[in-house]
């Protein structure tokens, strides 16, 4: 019996060394760090897609691990545990998530604007959506709160069906909802296909808003702010790179997506990548009032909003970047 | 007191006394971390009274989910044992028929409800979709017991009732049927389990906007802790009380079979 145990004691240190060997052996000069981003968000964040396809984190000494996401919210469920060290979403979720207490802050712009809402023909006017079902992308984005707002601003009442943004255009076509709200391209995708039509750009509901932003972790922020500066760096380049190599980018986006370049093309007129990659704060506390006044963030969290605001945006890593240039 | 209701207090009492141990190592548990992410019971009984009395981020009301949930629930699972019982009696009944058809049946039952949600997407609308999945999911454990207990009803009844010229349809009716209903009843069960795994995967697709499945993917979107394990409790506790009635039916309808005990 003893003889059995110490057999079986053996067998298991074995099997733990060969699962332990099989390993990878990280390179003691790389830095390993855990990058989340959205699927088919390659608009909004041209530059994370940039530094992905480009290799460019990986040119600056880092071992990267890239996940992707379904919609922020996940992402930000993910870096609430503790698996995400850096990642590219809209400024909702990372508002709601700093809102439950994750220490997550925000380095710098992806993008502003960029979503619309498109809807069956027989819709023509804001007043039409009253009583009728918009598919958003989950109840903690950016889109989501900007349907409660033209509900808020019409006075009327809207459904909101939370789906992936790529079943979205399926969904309006089989009637199962009379339109949506998404990140580009889908939008565009969905009027190419004849779906339906757009009735607004968010340019038209909250003009310049804060749409995806690049995080990380306020630990991280604190004690590595060497590996953030890095990662700054790295991003701010492939922001050059993309305001100076459109058509490439352009290209890249056409394969990621699988779309046609006429409907990304058309979509990027909906987004705006502005340079420097500041954030807009008045739009980010907007977005935050406006949160704590659904219900999102619970009022109780928030004393006061400005100083919310500062602990959640972290500018100060980019403005260094941009001043060593 | 007799002895059977002085076991019956017994039980009772442990499992009181389990539940009271488990939420005083959770309550030291959430008091020892002191996360939001680890709520204490104090913060899920009011998330519990919030979604009662309020409703959820959209005012949808607590019992207006679970009413989703349990229509579609019910609608799965009857359409699995509307089918799963009379074609695992028929295959059962010919096995060659079986063995002929293995190679399409075996394979489906190991792909998972969650896989075919792409396909449910494209081909179902709305309710149809859920109760797709659901289906999915509750079939296999029902139509798997039945044939398997069709084979295993014991011969010498069967023998029987041939050597005395019993005609086909009366070994069915009076020998297989009788015989491997207790084992159909524990597919049901079975698959009743599966059916309740299954409403959150098939909640996910989304395009509605209830169901207790949507609830806790709702609040995992704003990473609010309390409501969502206000949502598993609703499902474990919904659960449990039909598995419950469920084996108390079961029990009086077979009670001939808990005459004979080994302990």
């Amino acid at each position: 019996m003893k003889r059995t145990a110490k057999w079986s004691v053996l067998a298991l240190a074995v099997t733990f060394a060969l699962i332990l060997g099989l390993q990878s052996p990280a390179n003691a000069q790389e830095k390993e760090i855990r990058f989340g981003y959205l699927v088919a968000d390659q608009l909004h964040s041209p530059a994370v897609m940039i530094m992905k396809e480009k290799k460019m984190l990986e040119a600056a000494g880092f071992k990267v691990a890239w996940r992707e996401f379904l919609a922020g919210s996940y992402l930000m469920q993910d870096f609430a545990s503790g698996q995400i060290d850096f990642g590219s979403l809209g400024a909702v979720p990372v508002l709601i998530t700093r809102g439950q207490g994750v220490d997550v802050v925000i380095l710098a712009s992806a993008n502003t604007e960029g979503s619309s809402i498109v809807v069956k023909d027989s819709i023509k006017t804001a007043k039409d959506l009253n009583g009728k079902s918009l598919g958003t992308p989950g109840i903690g984005s950016i889109q989501d709160a900007l349907v409660d707002m033209v509900a808020r601003k019409e006075n009327i009442k809207i459904l909101h069906k939370h789906m992936k943004v790529s079943d979205m255009p399926l969904f309006l076509k089989k009637g199962e909802i009379d339109g949506f709200i998404a990140w580009a391209p889908h939008p565009a995708r969905a009027v190419d296909l004849g779906y339906g039509h757009e009735l607004f750009t968010s340019h038209d509901l909250l003009p310049d808003h804060q749409c995806c932003v690049v995080v990380t972790k306020g630990a991280m922020l604190k004690n590595d702010p060497e590996t953030v500066k890095k990662v700054m760096n790295v991003y701010l380049r492939a922001c050059e790179w993309y305001q100076a190599n459109r058509d490439e980018a352009i290209a890249m986006m056409v394969q990621k997506t699988g779309m046609k370049e006429e409907v990304i093309r058309e979509a990027l007129k909906t987004v705006k990548n502005p340079f420097p990659p500041y954030c807009n704060v008045p739009s980010l506390k907007f977005q935050a009032e406006g949160l704590v006044e659904g219900g999102k963030i619970q009022k109780d969290v928030i004393t006061n909003m400005d100083d919310f605001i500062k602990q959640t945006y972290h500018p100060e890593i980019l403005e260094t970047a941009l001043e060593k240039k | 007191m007799t002895e059977k209701r002085k076991e019956l207090f017994k039980t009772v009492g442990y499992n009181i006394l389990s539940l009271i141990g488990v939420g005083i190592l959770w309550t030291l548990f959430s008091h020892w971390q002191h996360s939001p992410f680890f709520p204490t019971l104090t913060a899920i009984w009011k998330a519990f009274v919030g979604l009662v009395e309020h409703g959820d981020v959209e005012q949808i009301g607590l019992g207006a989910h679970i009413w989703a949930s349990l229509v579609r629930i019910f609608a799965g699972f009857a359409a699995a044992c509307l089918l799963g019982i009379p074609l695992g009696l028929a295959l059962g009944l010919k096995p060659k028929l079986y063995n002929r058809t293995r190679a399409i049946l075996e394979p489906v039952r190991f792909i998972p409800p969650i896989a075919w949600i792409p396909m449910a997407i494209v081909l179902l609308v709305g309710f149809s979709r859920y109760v797709f999945l659901i289906w999915l999911g509750a079939f296999f454990p029902i139509f798997i017991t039945t044939l398997m207990s069709v084979t295993r009803v014991n011969p010498i009844h069967v023998n029987v009732a041939k050597v005395f010229g019993a005609p086909r349809s009366y070994i069915i009716w009076k020998i297989v049927i009788p015989s491997v209903l207790p084992d159909i009843a524990t597919g049901m069960r079975v698959g009743l389990g599966i059916a309740w795994m299954c409403i959150v995967a098939a909640e996910m697709i989304g395009g509605e906007m209830m169901g207790v499945g949507r609830l806790i993917l709702k609040y995992a979107e704003l990473i609010r802790m309390p409501e969502i394990i206000v949502g598993m409790l609703v499902i474990g506790i919904i659960g449990f009380f039909m598995n419950e009635v469920f084996i108390i039916v079961e029990r009086w309808i077979f009670r001939w079979r808990s005459e004979v005990s080994i302990d």
